[in-house]
């Protein structure tokens, strides 16, 4: 079966782990955990009649992208861009980090997901400025809630889609 | 809906069916009737209350009987009135002890309510009075541990006769004359032979993403290989971030389990990790280095371009499978 090794990056409590557990487990826990190194998972994804076995890894966030492990983004093929919603500098800090994933691969299939919509309206300024960001550095943005599960599975699977070439994610 | 309190609200409040024999009734008999009767008070302010509602239709003269009737019915009521509460808390306790009685009877639900106590008990115990728990946990624990261990060393020893009696084969004797011309004396040769080793899996990763490129196994078949590989990259990523960062120094072993080893040896675009259990022969290592390099010699570019999709395993499997053949074969 075809493997993509996928990162989902941010800065802390973005909400990356819930992302990750409500796409592979479809489970969402209020309470917050930090996520210490990092957590591998895989789950399959279908694109064209293909199957597609994504191996997550879900990277411990910081304050801001100084903090990125590097050798954890090493032979990436794709990531997920996470910024939270409800706080504007989560927003900000996305060019950061696709500037450090495209000096790691120029090339690398991107997506931006903004999370914690249940706690935002999609009229709400910091919607606006994601979108801005998100058309700055050139990435698809996937407006998504761990919460309540929107946009969660189109993010991943408009991620595979991109991964094996069906339309340009970045 | 109380069951203690009947018929009730209808015969205390109704004149007609409470009251009505009471103009006729002579006076001391009544008196006397109430003489004991704490209620006595409670019911003459009734009856003064209700005297001048009565219907005249039914002032009729009463007989002896119906006033004892009627006297009776009176006292009963005014209980029922006054223990109305405590009648109704005893209902509530009944519900309440046919509760209990319902959980006790239901083990599951028992354990279930009593387990996180028993546990918090036993650990707090275990911490106050850790020598005193296992004193008193000895004579169970300790013949479980007796009994492993022996049975332990009863294999062992049934290896090394097993060993002994092989020497006289013309290989072995072979083999332990080279061993002692290198200095090993022939008791630590034949408990070597007894600990054994096997190879159990083996999984060739690419090195910069961490994906399973090919697994083998020696004893069954691994359903989540590639996640295991995946998180020993990550294993690997974070002990060189955290504690060497920047000095290229590498995760090169993993122990865990009673004598397992996974061994990690790099190339330049992938790595192998082999589970082994045992103690690992001398130049099993430099073995694992040099299939490596032959794999990269025969696969370099495959492997360096490797972005998950499948290579053919019968390209792989000609350098792979001699390493799963170093295991003992009484393994």
């Amino acid at each position: 079966m075809l493997q993509r090794k996928v990162c989902l990056i941010g800065d802390f409590a973005v909400g990356k782990s819930s992302l990750f557990n409500r796409f592979v487990y479809n489970r969402f826990s209020e309470t917050y955990q930090s996520t210490i190194g990092v957590r591998v998972q895989r789950k399959v994804v279908t694109v064209q009649g293909r199957d597609v076995a994504l191996v997550l890894w879900d990277t411990e966030g910081g304050q801001d992208s100084s903090t990125v492990r590097e050798s954890y983004l090493a032979g990436a093929s794709g990531a997920v861009i996470v910024c939270d919603l409800t706080r504007n500098n989560t927003i900000l800090h996305c060019e950061e980090y696709a500037h450090i994933l495209r000096q790691k691969n120029a090339n690398i299939p991107l997506i931006m997901a903004g999370n914690k919509l249940d706690l935002v309206s999609p009229e709400h300024t910091h919607v606006a400025v994601a979108r801005r960001v998100a058309q700055l550095i050139q990435v698809p943005l996937t407006l998504s809630s761990a919460g309540s599960g929107e946009g969660v599975e189109a993010l991943f699977q408009s991620l595979g889609e991109g991964l094996v070439g069906v339309h340009p994610t970045s | 809906m109380n069951k203690y309190h009947h018929p009730p609200e209808s015969t205390i409040h109704s004149p007609a069916a409470t009251l009505e024999v009471m103009p006729d009734r002579p006076d001391s008999a009544f008196q006397q009737e109430y003489a004991d009767d704490a209620d006595l008070n409670l019911l003459a302010e009734l009856l003064a209350g209700q005297d001048a509602t009565l219907p005249t239709a039914v002032a009729a003269p009463a007989t002896d009987a119906q006033f004892d009737q009627n006297s009776r019915r009176d006292r009963r009521s005014m209980r029922e009135k006054l223990l109305a509460p405590e009648y109704q808390r005893l209902e509530q306790l009944e519900v309440q002890v046919a509760e209990l009685q319902a959980q006790l009877r239901d083990r599951d639900a028992l354990i279930r309510t009593m387990a996180p106590l028993v546990s918090q008990m036993i650990a707090q115990r275990v911490q106050e009075s850790r020598d005193e728990v296992a004193e008193a946990l000895y004579p169970v624990i300790g013949r479980t541990i007796q009994r492993a261990v022996s049975e332990a060393m009863r294999d062992l020893a049934r290896r090394i006769d097993l060993t002994l009696r092989r020497s006289m084969r013309p290989r072995f004797l072979v083999g332990l004359m080279f061993k002692r011309l290198r200095g090993v004396k022939p008791e630590e040769a034949a408990l070597r032979q007894a600990l054994p080793f096997q190879v159990r899996e083996l999984f060739l990763l690419h090195r910069e993403s961490g994906l399973l490129i090919q697994h083998i196994s020696a004893v069954g078949t691994l359903t989540d290989a590639d996640l295991i590989g995946s998180m020993l990259s990550a294993i690997r990523a974070y002990v060189a971030d955290s504690f060497e960062p920047g000095n290229g120094t590498s995760l090169d072993a993993i122990e865990y389990g009673s004598g397992k080893h996974i061994l990690i040896e790099e190339g330049q675009a992938a790595l192998i990790a082999v589970l082994v259990q045992g103690v690992e022969p001398a130049g099993f290592r430099a073995a694992l280095r040099q299939q490596l390099f032959e794999l990269h010699h025969a696969c370099g570019t495959l492997l360096r371009s490797f972005k998950g999709d499948p290579i053919d395993s019968a390209m792989l499997l000609p350098q792979l499978n001699p390493l799963m053949e170093w295991s003992d074969a009484s393994a």
